[in-house]
């Protein structure tokens, strides 16, 4: 299967998430899916950047990596790079959860990476035509 | 009419009815969302009156948006205060529904 690669690595701060929801947006119309899908998609990976950055501890850098797979979906996976010996402050878990809770609504399919309560990683994946 | 933070908000108190008008422009996220915060728990610390949200111009706002909106929310009914969102557009309204918002809030969809 043909499978298109996109990169997008962004400081992890709040003013750069405007810029992931319009590549984002950009992306997903050059895969092909329609305007509810497109929506559904930037708000998911928005949400898992908030989720990300919400967690209080020193980042240094999201990485977004678009992987458009030929004529059935597109598989994004969100990671965060962090100094793994700074210490982190209590995450605001509700809003996480909201975020999560919103990814899973609007995705096809979703999973996370956490490492001692941190989340390190979001990958989630919507088919053509779901 | 933005902003430089890519919202801004426009707000009148209207004394017949006890309420503040407030238009909400542009798009809600995660940067801009504790502007929108102070914002709205100052108008209520102002006049403790309730808040109907005009979304008309309101593109975008992601879940801590709408957390403020809560904590608005929250604060107006420390008083029996309420929050009415009005000219939501569909596809926003579909986040108030997936969260289950929609319960708590009193919303009025464009074109519904």
């Amino acid at each position: 299967m043909k499978v298109d690669h996109i990169e997008l690595k962004l400081p992890a701060k709040p003013e750069y998430i405007l810029v992931v929801r319009l590549t984002t947006s950009a992306i997903a119309t050059r895969a092909g899916f329609g305007v509810d899908e497109i929506e559904d998609i930037k708000v998911a990976v928005a949400e898992a950047g908030n989720a990300i950055i919400n967690q209080g501890m020193e980042m240094e850098c999201l990485n977004f990596m678009y992987e458009i797979e030929g004529n059935t979906g597109l598989r994004i996976h969100i990671t965060v790079s962090c100094p793994q010996d700074k210490p982190f402050s209590q995450p605001d878990v509700v809003q996480n959860e909201l975020s999560l809770y919103i990814i899973e609504s609007l995705m096809d399919e979703v999973s996370t990476q956490v490492s001692d309560g941190r989340l390190l990683g979001v990958t989630m994946y919507k088919k053509f035509g779901g | 009419m933005e902003g430089v933070k890519g919202m801004d908000i426009q707000y009148r108190f209207q004394e017949s009815e006890n309420t503040w008008m407030v238009r909400l422009i542009g798009e809600v996220d995660i940067y801009n969302a504790p502007q929108l915060k102070d914002s709205l728990l100052n108008l209520l610390n102002e006049r403790q009156g309730n808040i109907i949200l005009d979304c008309r111009e309101l593109k975008y706002i992601d879940s801590t948006g709408l957390g403020v909106l809560i904590s608005a929310l929250k604060k107006a009914k420390e008083f029996n205060g309420s929050i009415k969102i009005t000219n939501l557009k569909p596809y926003i309204y579909k986040i108030f529904s997936i969260t289950g918002l929609d319960k708590i809030f009193t919303i009025e969809v464009q074109g519904a």
